[in-house]
């Protein structure tokens, strides 16, 4: 390439603007030394593995209170349209406000308040004054993930729902439709990040152990050789870095994203329900490495809502939110849900997998009945029978398959790829065992949850918008009149309107059949 | 059938009240006929076809019975390809699947020609008859037992002029009604299910060329 000199000065100009720019828009708390790494390696099916333990919760910074876990020292709220900024200044500071802050993708604002304050009881406070259109605690958003237990081989979930004739009739979409991932991001990319791994405590079975500090480590990662391909992933967004880099750190979300778009017919791995569409990572949940690392922002409610929006902005047309909580509703969820479809795009949610631990409500799902193109998605195991942890109530709007190892064992689970956890999880038998995780090593693993269920219907409604239907309220309900009843007569609590039945709510109706 | 037998009978009533003095020997000519078709079922065939109408080709041949007094078996075929389609408040959603709607009736009917005492150019006629109307409904990709192959009895009625072009030709323009009650509708996969329309009849205006005499 030939250049004049001052269209060279011009161009160098332009660019050092254009990367402060970016720098302004995006603040970095992390560095990747580099892009450019060996491929992902695969260890293959993880089929005979000893049942593992359950993977431990993300975090210790949070306070319990009602059951569930949120955030210290701030709130979220949102103030009716046109109440003036004096008013709102007045109003926080009746709960102890100190600053108040816009985040990007929200129309709410984060109070913060004194660290030993109740925030459940700062928004109680807050949401009684007449401007104030809801405020409340910053819940934690978890995945809707029933932790691995060991054996297994094959997709039986994609036969269970006919996929072979669905395929038939749309062949994966295509690179048109955008599904958003808002997980706990996704192995999108190679990179290697160096960061220093400090000391800290975490719990190990029932005790809390510490874990000695790592020093600089360089950390590889590597795109999932059977879901990345050209121009596969657009827009990545992580709201737990707050910034463009969206890699998970705890495999969760790259096995939803393989449900979704798994690459197929590559002969490589496994299938997915839409394999030709673009997947968009949105992080909005923090793993055990994000917080070890030292991530800036944990997956609470308001992360999570404003991953809904960035979706949205971003031309995401399905978002999948294998996430969720029990504990009190979230307005800023279902206000973002609203958003969402009100902004032409279907949502798919876990219906939690809490049916064992009282059966609690579920947030955001417990809001899909009352808001059209969102679902809330519960699981079904191989033997079309609800699965045992798979949470039931009015919301439950249908189901899929999700897998149900206690009655079939490892390869009852849904199999997908994911990182191979045995180099991703090194802290789960303890501080002896403790090291430096890699997230460049990826295996097949059978995983079961509402988590598994929800991408089935995610990518089911990509084939859907790709075949024609293109209103988030019409996909939902070509999926409900088509759905397989199972269960009572009827829509109930445990499957709602049944199993989805993709070649059916493809195939529409007829004149006469 | 109730109604077809009635027309029917009708339509015998009418064959054996003609007075014997205005008997002839008994004639017999051939038909092609071409026409337009609305199907009672407006919206189920706007919702696939695009639009409740549709060319319809047949054929058939007539015997007269006597001067006046005529029966007539005649086929047609309307055929026409949309695409399978989901409904959804009223919005109509195509759904990228062909699917081929065809209708065969095969009709038998009855008339009276009102020639009058002298010979006129046009001649009305009227009559009418019972049905068999073959629907199939083939759809790509498909597999066995999504495809409907059914068969309907109705009936109808029919009015129409008839004119003389040739000594052994003749062109007729008719109107024609049928109804073939409880023919659609049945499956909960159909369209016409939704909008609650079982009949598969409707409305056809066609044009005629007769040869014999």
């Amino acid at each position: 390439m030939f250049l004049s000199k001052s269209a060279g000065v011009l161009t160098v100009l332009t660019l050092a603007v254009g990367i402060v720019a970016a720098q302004d828009s995006i603040p970095r708390y992390r560095t990747f030394i580099s892009d450019t790494t060996l491929p992902g390696i695969d260890t293959g099916i993880r089929n005979n593995d000893a049942p593992r333990p359950p993977r431990p919760s993300a975090s210790d910074l949070v306070s319990r209170s009602s059951g569930e876990r949120y955030l210290r020292g701030s709130i979220a709220v949102k103030f009716r349209p046109g109440t003036a900024s004096a008013s709102q200044r007045l109003m926080v500071a009746r709960v102890g406000a100190t600053t108040m802050e816009a985040p990007s993708y929200a129309d709410f604002q984060i109070v913060t308040i004194d660290a030993q304050a109740d925030p459940e009881a700062a928004a109680a406070t807050l949401a009684q004054q007449p401007d104030v259109e809801f405020a409340q605690a910053r819940y934690r958003i978890h995945p809707m993930f029933v932790p691995n237990d060991p054996l297994y081989s094959q997709q039986w979930n994609y036969t269970t729902i006919d996929m072979e004739h669905a395929w038939d009739l749309n062949p994966g979409a295509t690179p048109s439709i955008v599904v958003a991932v808002l997980d706990s991001g996704v192995a999108y990319r190679n990179a290697v990040l160096r960061r220093n791994v400090p000391s800290w405590r975490g719990p190990v079975g029932f005790t809390i152990a510490t874990f000695p500090a790592l020093g600089v480590v360089d950390i590889p990662f590597a795109a999932a050789p059977d879901l990345a391909g050209p121009n596969r992933f657009v827009a990545p967004r992580d709201f737990i870095w707050d910034d463009a880099d969206p890699l998970d750190l705890d495999g969760h979300g790259t096995h939803v994203a393989g449900t979704i778009g798994q690459l197929t017919n590559n002969s490589l791995g496994v299938a997915g329900m839409a394999f030709n569409v673009r997947i968009m990572p949105v992080k909005v949940i923090d793993s055990m490495w994000d917080d070890i690392l030292g991530s800036p922002f944990e997956g609470t409610d308001d992360v999570v809502a404003r991953g809904v929006h960035y979706a949205v902005d971003n031309g995401a047309k399905v978002l999948n939110l294998s996430i969720g909580r029990a504990g009190p509703p979230a307005p800023l969820l279902q206000e973002a849900i609203v958003y969402a479809t009100s902004h032409g795009a279907f949502v798919s949610m876990a219906a939690g997998n809490d049916f064992e631990d009282g059966n609690p409500t579920q947030w955001p799902a417990a809001y899909a009945p009352s808001i059209q193109g969102a679902v809330a998605v519960g699981a079904i195991g191989r033997d079309r029978q609800r699965a045992y942890y798979s949470s039931t109530g009015p919301y439950v709007e249908l189901v899929a398959p999700g897998g149900n190892q206690r009655i079939g064992g490892t390869t009852a689970g849904i199999l997908q790829q994911t990182y191979d956890f045995a180099f991703v999880d090194t802290f789960i038998f303890g501080p002896a065992r403790y090291g430096p995780p890699r997230f460049d090593i990826f295996s097949y693993q059978f995983l079961q949850g509402t988590s598994m269920s929800t991408p089935h219907v995610s990518g089911f409604a990509a084939l859907l918008m790709q075949q024609g239907i293109t209103s988030p309220g019409a996909i939902e309900a070509a999926m409900e009149q088509f759905a397989t009843d199972l269960g009572a007569p009827g829509v109930d609590q445990q499957y709602g309107y049944g199993l989805i039945n993709p070649r059916a709510s493809l195939r529409g109706l007829g004149l006469a059949k | 059938m109730t109604r077809a037998t009635l027309v029917c009978a009708a339509v015998l009533l009418l064959v054996s009240a003609v007075p014997s003095s205005a008997q002839n020997a008994v004639t017999m000519r051939g038909f092609a006929d071409a026409g337009l078709t609305v199907f009672t079922a407006t919206q189920s065939f706007k919702a696939v076809l695009g639009s409740p109408t549709g060319a319809v080709f047949g054929g058939g041949v007539e015997v007269g019975l006597t001067r006046n007094v005529f029966v007539s078996l005649a086929a047609s075929r309307f055929k026409k390809t949309g695409q399978r389609v989901f409904v959804f408040q009223n919005q109509v959603f195509k759904l990228n699947v062909d699917d081929t709607i065809a209708v065969t009736p095969l009709q038998v009917s009855a008339g009276y020609r009102f020639r009058g005492r002298r010979p006129r150019r046009i001649i009305p006629y009227a009559g009418g008859g019972i049905g068999w109307y073959r629907l199939t409904e083939t759809s790509e990709p498909s597999t066995p037992g999504d495809d409907t192959k059914t068969t309907h009895a109705g009936f109808h009625l029919l009015a129409g002029i008839e004119t003389p072009i040739r000594r052994w030709a003749g062109a007729a323009v008719d109107a024609q009604w049928s109804s073939v009650p409880n023919s659609l509708g049945e499956s909960t996969t159909s369209v016409a299910s939704l909008y609650d329309e079982h009949n598969l009849g409707g409305f056809m205006l066609r044009a005629r060329i007769i040869v014999g005499r």
